[in-house]
C-alpha cells in the first residue's frame, strides 16, 4: 500500500472529525431558526402591548422600560421548551449525518488556551441561571414568578445533558445562545422586575451571537461537503 | 539501508502488513474512535471483508470494539489500543528504514 494513500487516507479521517458534528454545520442553522423564533415572539407580544398602551407619545423603549410586562404564558411555555427542543433537534440532525456515513470521534487536542475549556458554556449557563433565581428570591418573587422559577432551574439542569453529550464548541455554543435568552424571560414573570427592554437587549445580543456561530456553521458545512466529496471519490479496495 | 533487507522484511509484522489491516489501523490512528460505516467508506472495503480483519485486528489487540444502537439501529465503533498505535509506529518505522531514501 502506498504512503500516499495510508497520507490520504489519515487526512480524510481528521477532516471527516473535525466537520462532522453540530450536524456537519447545520445545527447551527436549526438554533437559529429556534432564537430567531422566540425573539419574533417576544417582539411581537411587547409591539402589540405597546400599541395597545393609551399613551402614543411615549417610545417603545421608554415604554418597555417602565412598564411592568411580563409575558403571557404562551410565551413562558415556548421559552422554557426552547433548549429542550434545540438539543432534540441537534441530536436528530447529528443522528442524520451519522446515518449516512457514521460517527467519527476526533482526537485532536483542543484548543483550550484560546476558546476556553469544553465546559465554559454549561457553566456560563448554570452560573446566568443561578443568578437569575438568586435575584428572584433577593427580590421575594418565589411565588409570583414560581413558573418562572422553575424553568430556569429547569434549563440550568439541562446543561448537565448537553454538556455531557457533545464536546464540541460549536454545539455548546449554539446550546449556550438558545439557553440563557429564554431563562431571562422567564426571570421576567416577577411583575416587578421591569426585564422587557433589558430582554429586548439580550435577545439582540444573543442573535448577533448566532449570526457569527452560523458563518462558523456555514464553514463547517461546506468543509464536511468537500470531505463527502473526496469520501464519494474513494474506489473499492482490491481484495 | 537496512543490512539485511531480507531479515528486516522477514521481521515486518504481518499482522499490520496486510494493506486491508493497514488501511483500517491508520484511519483508527487518526480518530478516537471510529464507526463501521465510515472505516467502509473510507478505506473502500467490503463490510464482509472489513468485518474480518477488524476481527483479526481485535484478536490481535490491537483494536477495541464497542456495540451500542442508534435508535434501533446496531452501531459498531472501533478504537486502535496503545498496542495497536505502537505496533503501526514500529511498522511505520521499519519500513521506512527498508525504502531506499530519495
Amino acid at each position: 500500500m502506498n504512503t500516499d494513500r495510508l497520507t490520504r487516507l489519515e487526512d480524510l479521517t481528521r477532516r471527516y472529525a473535525r466537520y462532522r458534528p453540530c450536524g456537519a454545520g447545520l445545527g447551527v442553522m436549526w438554533g437559529g431558526i429556534l432564537l430567531a423564533a422566540l425573539a419574533a415572539l417576544f417582539f411581537a407580544w411587547t409591539w402589540q402591548a405597546y400599541t395597545a398602551q393609551p399613551l402614543s407619545a411615549i417610545s417603545l423603549w421608554r415604554f418597555l422600560r417602565t412598564s411592568n410586562l411580563t409575558p403571557p404564558a404562551w410565551l413562558v411555555i415556548a421559552a422554557a421548551v426552547t433548549p429542550f427542543v434545540a438539543w432534540a433537534g441537534l441530536r436528530g440532525i447529528q443522528a442524520w449525518v451519522d446515518g449516512h456515513f457514521g460517527a467519527v470521534e476526533s482526537n485532536e487536542p483542543c484548543k483550550a488556551l484560546i476558546q476556553g475549556p469544553h465546559w465554559m458554556a454549561p457553566f456560563l449557563v448554570v452560573l446566568i441561571g443561578t443568578l437569575l433565581c438568586g435575584i428572584l428570591i433577593w427580590d421575594e418573587a418565589v411565588r409570583s414568578a414560581a413558573v418562572g422559577l422553575i424553568g430556569i432551574l429547569a434549563i440550568a439542569a439541562w446543561t448537565a445533558v448537553w454538556g455531557r453529550g457533545s464536546r464540541d464548541r460549536l454545539t455548546q455554543l449554539v446550546m449556550l445562545a438558545v439557553s440563557v435568552p429564554p431563562m431571562y424571560l422567564l426571570a421576567s414573570t416577577d411583575a416587578e422586575s421591569r426585564m422587557a427592554a433589558g430582554n429586548l437587549v439580550i435577545f439582540g445580543a444573543y442573535l448577533t451571537l448566532m449570526a457569527w456561530l452560523l458563518v462558523k456553521g456555514g464553514r463547517r458545512f461546506f468543509g464536511f461537503l468537500a470531505v463527502r466529496r473526496d469520501l464519494a471519490a474513494i474506489h473499492p479496495a482490491d481484495e | 539501508m537496512n543490512p539485511d533487507p531480507l531479515k528486516a522484511i522477514l521481521d515486518l509484522d504481518r499482522m499490520v502488513h496486510e494493506p486491508a489491516r493497514l488501511a483500517i489501523l491508520t484511519v483508527l490512528s487518526a480518530a478516537e474512535e471510529v464507526e463501521f460505516l465510515f472505516l467502509v467508506k473510507v478505506t473502500g472495503l467490503s463490510k464482509g471483508n472489513l468485518s474480518v480483519q477488524a476481527q483479526k485486528l481485535e484478536a490481535a489487540g490491537y483494536v477495541e470494539t464497542r456495540k451500542a444502537f442508534r435508535g434501533r439501529v446496531p452501531v459498531t465503533s472501533f478504537r486502535i489500543t496503545p498496542q495497536g498505535k505502537a505496533a503501526l509506529l514500529a511498522y511505520h518505522e521499519q519500513m521506512r528504514a527498508l525504502l531506499p531514501r530519495t
